[in-house]
């Protein structure tokens, strides 16, 4: 078994601020993350050395660098299988070990909220973030004629990418009416999009892109199904209400062999509650988030929360998260007092809280996802649940989503639930009016050999 | 809320709706009170185990009749809970232990159950997939498994059918007793205090059954503790058996789905704690010693429940002496599953006061006190 005074779990923005501010505190500092190079989803990294990095990239690497300089230990493939509020234990390549902390920062950020419509199990549907990491990291451009639908500024962002491509964008789709809600709420206008957060200012530089190469980007608007008999063919979309149903009379065809997806984010709270750390329910803040002090630390002492593991918020908002998770960490390991926010960190705070304010009234998931499925949709990919049988088990008493998990299999493959039980909670939660209660996190968290674990 | 019925039983799990099915099927008007929102503890997180063989004498007969109830649901109700007799394969060290088998064997060919001792050669050819480390097994080809999930609702659904009242989210807080007889149970619904009249109360509410007991004047020596099991990947068919090896503690069982579910005869005691550790999952993990080909496959999920032990593993099933109308089902100790229909069936005779098709007066709740 190793031991660091200070473990960091992912190594996106909020999980490198963290890694390089505890360790320039002075405390030993261990970063895993699952994939091979630092920089999570918004750093992803090009695959290969030789291609030019984007601006967006080239910070990522700068971050990076200077956590490696600062003496942080950087653990590469490396996945939590299992924790306690004293050790982790990782999974490097089929092979286990354990790894011993004072304090921890949990960055492991968040999934794509998946919307389960008709056709979306179809070979051409993507989520929008697969389809950006593609991009990213392998220069990858799936299918010919993309078109991109959901909310927020992620879609924006992805198909402004696509526009420099040798793909056609047949159009963005943006659920909500962005001109009718700038109005009702008088404190959002262009002007402030602009002056917050990294990622809307990316999407409305995205947007003016997209106009100029021709694409439709229209607002209100949402897919409805995918059509095709073994792949993506066209899509039906249709205009939405205020609360994303779809208008009927509205609906619409537009050809297109792939669909990129994206209803916003869930924060990836599994470890954190596998170490038992409370959760309170946020909707407008993608879920499930932990419950956290001014210094970020959870209910579990030495435990601390970062990024958009514990509410959605973007990079920057992450970036100084991380910055003051990681110093607050490192003060629990050393045993000393948590140093008070800088004023830079408090005014970044702010201003990044508004920005998640903003975010969570304009693109928090709204009631009319729930009601694309129908009886005969798959709902959990792995197990291959259907709408109809979650709707079954409700019928038949099972109250709450750990029943319905249960009595229908849903959720229980290997993704551990992680793309189907945010929607299963809102099925059954709007079908019962009973409040949801978080699901146990388990371990092992990723799939792992029989033998591996035998010879802990 | 005020209303009365002639039986209450508390605990929604699969005793109590055994018990709610027979009870209701008999005439009696029933309320099942369940705290959670259906079932949700140890019926629903054990390995399905339905066994008869290798067991004390009366559960040896509890389990013989309801393999015959549980082969009744199936063909009545039409609904699939994976219910398979597949055999139960229970694995023998070495010499001594096949011969304990041997006289086993005997003592269950009086009661009726067919079971085959097999020799190290019986066992390479009969289930050539299982390790040849083992000196041989005992077999009984008409145990099997189910899924405990399935089951667990289909007797539930079974029971409301059959016009038991469930309450649930509504926990059960006091037992009423007055002149030496059981008058009623209060409960909490959410902020709101529930009442039921009955003169009799069924208490299955497992690990949790002491807390109500106690203020009765009834010791109940039921012990919670953990028991863990985890999942494997989805595989061909590797597995008719419910296999075990008591040397190595641990079983296991492939489901009709292909993931082959693992579990421990073991448990951590003292705890209701349901988080799993890593020595258990450690443990759990030597059923490749069982079954080699487990090496190459993953691990899934794991999860644990909370069993219900008592000082010799077998169950508290009867009135006790301490109120009239007050009886206890609990402290199954992990076989409560397999037996629960005949158990059901038993508390309705019972209760109704006619000749319990089984005997269980071995299994006094009283019979730890002195005397």
């Amino acid at each position: 078994m190793t031991a660091a005074d200070v473990v960091v779990v992912g190594a996106g923005p909020a999980g490198l601020a963290a890694a390089a501010a505890a360790a320039r505190a002075g405390a030993s500092t261990v970063l895993v993350d699952a994939y091979e190079r630092p920089g999570g989803q918004y750093f992803r990294q090009p695959a290969s050395v030789t291609r030019n990095r984007s601006g967006v990239q080239e910070r990522g690497r700068h971050l990076a660098a200077r956590a490696l300089s600062v003496g942080v230990e950087f653990r590469p493939h490396t996945a939590v299988w299992d924790a306690t509020p004293t050790d982790l234990h990782l999974v490097t390549g089929g092979t286990v070990s354990t790894l011993a902390f004072r304090a921890a920062v949990v960055a492991t950020g968040a999934h794509e909220r998946v919307a389960a419509f008709p056709g979306w199990t179809l070979p051409g549907v993507y989520a929008a973030g697969a389809v950006q990491a593609l991009l990213k990291e392998h220069d990858l451009v799936p299918g010919r004629r993309v078109l991109v639908a959901g909310s927020g500024p992620l879609p924006l962002v992805v198909a402004a990418a696509l526009v420099h491509r040798p793909v056609r964008v047949a159009g963005v789709l943006e659920a909500t009416r962005l001109a009718v809600e700038t109005v009702r709420h008088p404190w959002i206008g262009a002007a402030g999009l602009w002056a917050q957060g990294a990622r809307m200012r990316e999407g409305l530089v995205g947007t003016v892109r997209l106009l100029r190469h021709r694409v439709p980007v229209r607002t209100g608007w949402g897919i409805v199904r995918a059509l095709g008999d073994s792949e993506v063919e066209a899509a039906e979309v249709a205009r939405l209400d205020p609360q994303w149903r779809p208008v009927a009379g509205s609906e619409r065809t537009v050809e297109c062999d792939t669909l990129a997806v994206h209803h916003g984010l869930v924060p990836n709270t599994d470890v954190l509650r596998l170490i038992g750390a409370d959760v309170v329910r946020r909707p407008d803040l993608g879920g499930w988030v932990p419950v956290r002090t001014p210094w970020l630390e959870t209910s579990i002492p030495g435990v601390f929360a970062a990024g958009d593991c514990a509410g959605i918020g973007g990079a920057a908002l992450s970036l100084v998260e991380g910055d003051v998770a990681g110093a607050a960490a490192a003060c629990h390991a050393l045993g000393r007092e948590p140093v008070r926010h800088t004023a830079r960190q408090r005014a970044a705070l702010a201003r990044e809280r508004r920005f998640q304010r903003l975010y969570a009234a304009l693109f928090a998931a709204r009631p009319g996802l729930t009601g694309l499925p129908r009886p005969d949709t798959v709902v959990c990919r792995c197990e291959e649940t259907t709408r109809g049988e979650i709707d079954a088990a409700i019928a038949a008493g099972a109250r709450t989503t750990a029943l319905v998990k249960s009595t229908t299999r849903c959720g229980m493959g290997p993704c551990q639930g992680r793309i189907c039980l945010p929607l299963v909670e809102q099925l059954t939660a709007t079908a019962t009016g009973v409040p949801p209660v978080p699901v146990t996190a388990r371990a092992p968290l990723v799939p792992i050999p029989f033998d591996a674990v035998r010879r802990c | 809320m005020l209303t009365s019925a002639t039986v209450v039983v508390i605990g929604g799990g699969i005793i109590g709706s055994a018990a709610a099915l027979f009870l209701s099927r008999a005439g009696e008007d029933v309320v099942v009170l369940e705290r959670g929102h259906g079932p949700e503890q140890a019926s629903v997180r054990n390995a399905g185990g339905v066994r008869a063989q290798c067991r004390n004498r009366t559960e040896r007969l509890l389990a013989m009749a309801s393999i015959e109830l549980w082969r009744g649901f199936a063909r009545e109700t039409g609904i699939d809970f994976e219910y398979r007799q597949g055999g139960n394969l229970r694995l023998a060290a070495d010499e001594p232990a096949l011969r304990a088998f041997a006289h086993e064997s005997i003592d269950e060919a009086a009661d009726g159950l067919t079971t085959q001792v097999w020799d190290r050669a019986d066992l390479r050819r009969r289930a050539p997939q299982v390790s040849d480390r083992f000196a041989g097994a005992k077999y009984c080809p008409t145990d099997g498994h189910a899924n405990p999930i399935r089951a667990t609702w289909l007797i539930l659904a079974a029971a409301k059918r059959a016009g038991a009242r469930y309450l649930t989210g509504t926990e059960a807080t006091h037992i009423d007793v007055d002149g030496g007889a059981v008058r009623g149970v209060r409960a909490r619904r959410g902020g709101d205090e529930v009442r039921i009249a009955a003169p009799v109360v069924v208490h299955a509410a497992g690990p949790w059954t002491p807390a109500l007991a106690t203020p009765l004047g009834v010791t109940l020596p039921v012990t919670p503790a953990r028991n863990a099991m985890l999942v494997s990947q989805r595989v061909p068919p590797l597995l008719d058996e419910f296999v075990s090896s008591h040397e190595l503690q641990v079983y296991l069982r492939q489901a009709p789905a292909g993931h082959i579910h693992v579990g421990g005869v073991f448990a951590v005691e003292d705890t209701f704690d349901q988080r799993v550790s890593q020595a258990e999952l450690t443990h759990l993990a030597r059923a490749v010693e069982i079954l080699p080909a487990l090496r190459r496959l993953t691990i899934l999920r794991s999860w644990a429940g909370t069993l219900d032990l008592t000082p010799d593993h077998l169950p508290l099933l009867g009135f006790t002496t301490a109120a009239g109308g007050y009886l206890v089902a609990a402290g199954f100790s992990g076989h409560g599953f397999c037996l629960a229909p005949a158990v059901g069936r038993t508390i309705s005779e019972l209760v109704r006061g006619t000749a319990t098709s089984v005997d269980v007066t071995a299994l006094r709740p009283d019979r730890f006190s002195p005397a």
